[in-house]
């Protein structure tokens, strides 16, 4: 890498973690909301029916180790899995996370154990309930099969990073009316999910859901810094076009 | 503040690795190396851990009363067996390969094979999920892209303007893919940097 | 009975119990999941202890160099404090494993993110503009057209993820009519790209599918000799 190039990495790193901080510490300065997503309300919905009625949610993280470019999806589910824990923690049956990935694997069990000891309900915390499905991509998928109809599951949620063949666990959950929603940073995956789930999150909403599901401001904030970045992208892109056409650069 | 050590240790760590991959120093060059050298051991320890995690959920299936699943047994005699085989030939013996070629393979050609019906079935299905002009088009995409995929196109590239036009349509969907992994990359950094100012902390368990 | 031709037995019956899905979930396609998860998890581990245990942690803290030695003791000890994770009471000594392999990983990730797909995908935008690289005349407005085509489908889609949207009063936070807009034309580009992909994903999965029948007919004549 150039050393120009690297330099200007390193600034925009530093300036996007300067934003995030500061748009969490003073939420207001931008006076912005968020737009509705109608997947979400539906999302919303399908978390409170299960509460309500005693079953049990079921996030499954993809396959992408740490450390691997492609681990954010992961994260994010993550995220979204202690959200949820924390919310359905009144439920008879906390939520259930599968992956197919070591280290994603022992990370959703921290979660599940770090919502329950913040909502001082540690005894909830069961290891069995983040476990690993199968350890190869196509393992995995197969292995959390038998989730869908043996669990007494009624949402999946798939948050990660995936092969096309996440499309059969989705269809699975759905011939059994169940509710699904898909999000993640694999193209062909997505492709997939776009006709094989309920709801389906496209590229960048994935990095929205715990924003949407009011998981705290530094995720609202980061939703912003990522509209700055957008446009600071946008004119990058237009202005390096017109530079070219004009053999400037 | 929950695990400031490990909080402590996750930062350091990730700006270490971020510094040294972005500034050529000395100093740093070699450090990014020896800890990213480091992840693939501590990675592969926890892969082993959630394998045993995964044989402990199919032990406890099995000898659980109320919800026993014969089928775990298979899974157990299965991995003790393959397992066994691999200790005693090593992993790069042909006879242990054999596994790969004719049981991992089999079955995950087999299952991408599924896979064709279930999306053929999905596809079907796709109106009564998502009505409106996004479905219709995607729908039109896909039929016209099978079509191109197919090559039955090929034979009028002679023809005038058909290269062209198919050149066109072939960037439209490059348009749209560069548009999505932008975003993604935009999320990708805010979750990375969530990590390294402490937001968040998925290992605090 | 030769070797070869009952491993080709196993591959026959296996795939035949796979594709039983197509009919729907049955006991015979539970059987050859739990196999397959099982065997995968067999080969996963030995593969996991022969080509990274040992050789990067057992081999050079019993038989390297002091140098070799000393670079082993710290993924060692991280390896250590990470088996606290079986036990669900001890399993906070393992934090700082995680943690260390969630920060390198955040680095890698925003590495990755910048070098890898932003800048190299900003570069791809631009890239088409350079016309003085190509021939001329209708070679160089075709490549204009292409550029300006692949500009608009970029920015438009990444005007359709726009999440900031401005508050009013008793409604719900709306964009901009001019965001709106833009956004409606990267849905259009969304569509063909999902569309696109799909055609590839459908085509990968049928040549899958195909290869198996194959495989299946060449066994069946196998079995008959």
């Amino acid at each position: 890498m150039m050393m120009v190039e690297a330099i200007i990495a390193l600034a925009l790193i530093a300036v996007t973690a300067g934003l995030i901080l500061l748009l969490t510490l003073q939420r207001n300065i931008l006076r912005s909301g968020i737009r509705p997503l109608p997947a979400f309300e539906r999302l919303r919905q399908a978390i409170g029916l299960a509460v309500e009625n005693g079953t049990r949610i079921h996030i499954t993280l993809g396959k992408a180790g740490l450390p691997a470019s492609t681990s954010a999806a992961g994260l994010v589910g993550l995220t979204t899995l202690e959200r949820i824990a924390r919310v359905s923690s009144i439920s008879d049956r906390p939520p259930l996370a599968t992956s197919g990935e070591g280290a994603l694997t022992l990370l959703s069990q921290d979660t599940l154990r770090a919502a329950y000891r913040q909502i001082n309900q540690l005894e909830l915390y069961d290891p069995s309930r983040g476990r690993l499905t199968g350890p190869t991509s196509f393992s995995y998928i197969a292995g959390a099969l038998p989730i869908t109809d043996g669990e007494n599951v009624s949402a999946h949620l798939a948050i990660g990073n995936f092969g096309p063949e996440i499309a059969l666990l989705m269809e699975a959950g759905d011939q059994q009316e169940s509710f699904t929603l898909a999000a993640t940073d694999s193209l062909s995956a997505q492709a997939a999910l776009f006709t094989s789930s309920q709801e389906t999150l496209i590229g960048e909403e994935l990095f929205a859901i715990p924003a949407y599901l009011n998981s705290g401001p530094v995720y609202t904030a980061s939703l912003q810094v990522q509209d700055i970045l957008r446009w600071g992208v946008i004119i990058v892109i237009i202005a390096g076009s017109i530079l070219k056409l004009l053999g400037f650069v | 503040m929950r695990a400031p050590i490990s909080t402590a240790f996750a930062i350091a760590t990730g700006l270490l690795v971020l510094v040294g991959a972005f500034l050529p120093l000395p100093v740093l060059l070699p450090i990014r190396q020896i800890l990213l050298s480091w992840t693939i051991p501590v990675a592969a320890t926890a892969g082993l851990i959630a394998i045993l995690n995964l044989l402990s959920v199919h032990w406890r299936k099995l000898n659980s009363a109320r919800e026993r699943d014969y089928y775990s047994i298979i899974l157990l005699l299965a991995f003790v067996a393959t397992f066994a085989a691999g200790l005693i030939l090593s992993p790069t013996d042909p006879d242990f390969q054999k596994i790969v070629t004719h049981i991992q393979f089999p079955v995950e050609a087999s299952l991408m094979g599924v896979l064709t019906v279930t999306l053929t079935y999905a596809s079907i299905r796709l109106f009564q999920r998502k009505r409106g002009w996004l479905a219709v088009l995607f729908t039109a995409s896909t039929i016209l892209f099978l079509i191109l995929l197919s090559g039955f196109l090929n034979v009028s590239e002679n023809l005038p303007f058909v290269k062209e036009l198919l050149a066109a349509l072939n960037t439209l969907p490059i348009a749209g893919a560069r548009g999505i992994l932008l975003g993604i990359a935009l999320g990708s950094i805010t979750t990375g940097l969530r990590i390294l100012i402490g937001a968040d902390r998925p290992y605090s368990g | 009975m030769d070797v070869d031709f009952a491993w080709t037995a196993v591959a026959f019956i296996l795939t035949l119990l796979t594709l039983s899905y197509l009919l729907g979930d049955n006991p015979l396609f539970r059987l050859v999941v739990y196999l397959f998860v099982g065997v995968s998890a067999g080969y996963v581990a030995v593969i996991l202890l022969f080509e990274v245990i040992v050789p990067r942690l057992v081999s050079p803290l019993l038989f390297g160099s002091p140098a070799e030695k000393l670079l082993a003791l710290a993924p060692a000890a991280l390896s250590l404090l990470l088996l606290f994770k079986l036990s669900p009471r001890l399993t906070t000594l393992g934090n700082p494993s995680m943690a260390f392999l969630v920060g390198s990983g955040a680095a890698v990730i925003i590495g990755g993110a910048v070098s890898g797909t932003l800048f190299g995908q900003i570069r791809g935008a631009i890239q088409p503009f350079a016309l003085s690289q190509s021939g001329g005349g209708l070679q160089a407005g075709s490549q204009l057209l292409g550029g300006l085509i692949l500009l608009i489908g970029t920015v438009s889609t990444l005007i359709y993820f726009q999440f900031s949207a401005r508050r009013k009063a008793n409604q719900q936070p709306a964009r901009a009519a001019v965001v709106q807009l833009a956004a409606f034309g990267g849905q259009i580009f969304i569509a063909i790209t999902l569309g696109a992909l799909y055609a590839g994903v459908l085509a990968a999965a049928l040549t899958a599918l195909i290869e198996r029948f194959d495989f299946l007919r060449t066994a069946i004549q196998t079995f008959l000799q």
